[in-house]
């Protein structure tokens, strides 16, 4: 089913904000690979790196943030060298991203049509005729009802579901290789969200583009990922194949948030609290950054020495003290 | 067999929007004869997608919005009619707790003050000490350090705020709590603690929760029994284990499939519904559901169905839940 190779390659990306209390570390040393017609999740709670991480593919980090070192291959090339000009070419055409909250990224002064025609016109020779009657295709694909009469109007004439779904059209404009979903379907209701979901799902099956997928929501992630990142404080903390991940976590932090689940309790019972709270990012600890709240440090190295990646199956891994080759 | 702390009948909160000087005034029927009654001690949850009427309904109960037909009555009285004068000893009794704690907790007042504030409205003649050791009390209760009473909401994280919006509904010492999506801003570890912190409360202090809330997940785990809303309606209502594992409406139906579950193991069918929520201005006729329901039929886009009982504790209005229900 899948092809050989990678059509994203990650290594050591570090993306640094540096505010006046010190150096944040948003994106600390993350690592990955994405295949064509993957789905991949990251997953991670609010601050953990997950959306930065993003933002760094795109190479859209303004000041105080950057890009401190890494290599980001796009089809063998590392687009981290490549200027702002060049990037553009990539932006929207190759690599597209649907953001969380479509009414802040879609232009209320333009109307539907304009936004859509827009990245078309921008990365592809063709003229504003030709680019409507793609965009009325991209809107009807998407699942939207007479969609020539819609590019006509403008995004508040939307609702929250249509909305998003002009923003997949628009990043499905270019037939790029790569989607980015940023949260996308974190402010719909569940009954659209299962609708935008099974879009890309379809997307991914039919034309081989591969789809990030940032949420925090573990449900999502467990039906739609093909493989899943957690991510806590800037790193990755553990990846694997998302049946790997919930069958058999291994990070102590994975299985905390597995278990305050609601979904994995009868009622009546606790929910499992992980004690403590996520860290201040400047004040990380320089062993395991989890270590203050975990139940299972060692004392003495956990808090102290960073830990090193463990490999319990080909595509499973942990970054953890407790492990040592995939043993406990 | 726990007494009935608060029943709804028949309740209706219909907005008036105007359409211009000429045009008739059109009505938002945001909740639309709702009845319900709630037992002392339980928490009854209200699931509901966006504009269902969900959050006018708990509003409704704390008379931030006056009926527009229908009663309440709080351990049997009718207090739908009151006055907001006459209403104030029941606001001690009845509080809420809201989805977004940054955004009701005034950025100016320290914790102290925001907690004290409900004792100083109602005047409660306390000595400066007394309203000091009520406030650590609790703070306790909502597991805060009392030293961090002198700083404001913005040095706290999202689950602290909601700890501290819910030490303030906790501060006059009320029976009934609405919790309008009280975790649905958190992250996931943080819902858990809150959720927890929410159980305990209830068993310590006897109270009763409205548990308003999109995520079926929570509100399966944290009431016994539960309503499902569309559009203003009540269309199921029964225990919870009996709807998730027997639901009876179309509509509750594909909400159970469409919400994620997280367990890749779990082969779900997934029932994608068609279309989107009508506008509230324009209700489809017959049953409100219908024109997205894929078992509707002549009768449904006739007739508006009542609430009917199929089981002791289990009620749905549906003219073919039959096909739903096994």
């Amino acid at each position: 089913m899948r092809e050989r190779g990678h059509i994203l390659e990650i290594t050591e990306l570090q993306t640094y904000f540096y505010v006046p209390e010190g150096v944040v570390k948003a994106v600390d040393r993350v690592s990955f690979n994405l295949a064509p017609g993957e789905i991949l999740g990251i997953v991670g709670e609010s601050g953990c790196g997950k959306s930065v991480t993003a933002l760094s593919i795109l190479q859209l980090i303004d000041p105080p943030g950057k890009i401190v070192s890494g290599q980001i291959l796009y089809a063998g090339e590392n687009i981290l060298e490549r200027n702002e000009k060049q990037m553009r070419g990539i932006r929207g055409k190759r690599i597209a991203m649907i953001f969380q909250d479509p009414m802040t990224s879609l232009n209320p002064l333009l109307t539907v049509g304009e936004q859509i025609t827009e990245t078309l016109l921008a990365h592809q020779k063709i003229d504003k005729k030709e680019a409507l009657g793609r965009a009325a295709v991209l809107l009807q694909n998407t699942g939207i009802p007479d969609p020539k009469r819609r590019l006509k109007e403008y995004p508040h004439q939307f609702s929250g579901g249509m909305r998003q779904r002009v923003m997949i059209a628009a990043a499905l404009a270019c037939d790029p290789d790569i989607i980015i979903a940023d949260e996308a379907t974190t402010a719909l209701d569940v009954t659209i969200q299962a609708q935008i979901l099974e879009i890309l799902q379809e997307l991914a099956r039919s034309t081989g583009t591969s789809v990030i997928l940032i949420t925090h929501d573990l449900g999502i992630v467990a039906e739609m990922c093909d493989r899943i990142l957690i991510m806590y404080t800037g790193r990755i903390i553990e990846q694997g194949r998302t049946k790997e991940i919930f069958d058999n976590p291994l990070h102590p932090y994975t299985r905390g948030l597995l278990d305050s689940l609601p979904e994995r309790r009868q009622r009546g019972e606790q929910l499992y609290n992980i004690r403590g709270v996520v860290p201040v990012p400047i004040e990380l600890p320089s062993g395991c950054h989890f270590s203050d709240r975990c139940e299972r440090m060692i004392e003495g190295t956990c808090e102290r020495i960073q830990p090193p990646w463990s490999t319990a199956t080909e595509t499973h891994r942990v970054y953890c003290h407790l492990y040592q080759d995939g043993k406990q | 067999m726990n007494a009935c702390i608060l029943e709804l009948v028949d309740a209706r909160m219909h907005f008036p929007v105007g359409r211009g000087m000429f045009k008739a005034k059109a009505r938002i029927r945001a909740v639309d004869g709702v009845s319900l009654q709630i037992q002392t001690g339980e928490t009854f949850g209200l699931v509901g997608e966006s504009g269902c009427g969900k959050t006018t309904l708990g509003k409704c109960i704390l008379s931030l919005h006056r009926l527009s037909g229908g009663r309440i009555l709080y351990n049997g009285n009718d207090i739908s009619e009151l006055s907001g004068r006459q209403f104030l000893p029941y606001r001690r009794e009845i509080s809420m707790i809201f989805q977004d704690p940054n955004a009701c907790l005034n950025p100016r007042l320290k914790v102290r003050e925001l907690i004290a504030e409900p004792l100083r409205f109602h005047k409660l003649a306390l000595s400066r000490r007394e309203m000091e050791k009520k406030v650590d009390g609790v703070l306790e209760d909502v597991r805060l350090n009392h030293r961090y009473k002198n700083r404001y909401p913005h040095e706290f994280s999202g689950g602290q705020q909601q700890r501290i919006g819910i030490a303030r509904s906790l501060i006059l010492q009320p029976r009934f709590i609405v919790c309008d999506e009280p975790v649905s801003a958190l992250d996931v570890s943080v819902q858990a603690q809150i959720i927890n912190l929410l159980n305990s409360l209830q068993a310590e202090y006897n109270l009763t929760y409205l548990f308003i809330s999109h995520d079926l997940s929570v509100v399966r785990f944290i009431s016994r029994r539960l309503a499902i809303m569309y559009l203003g309606k009540v269309v199921e209502m029964g225990s919870g284990d009996e709807l998730f594992a027997n639901p009876a409406h179309p509509y509750t139906e594909s909400l159970l499939s469409a919400a994620p579950v997280p367990d890749p193991n779990n082969e779900k069918q997934r029932i994608i519904l068609k279309g989107e929520v009508p506008s509230p201005l324009n209700l489809p006729g017959g049953c409100r559901f219908h024109p997205r329901c894929r078992y509707a039929t002549d009768v449904c886009s006739k007739r508006e169905p009542e609430l009917e009982q199929i089981q002791e504790q289990h009620r749905v209005a549906c003219h073919n839940y039959r096909e739903v229900y096994r």
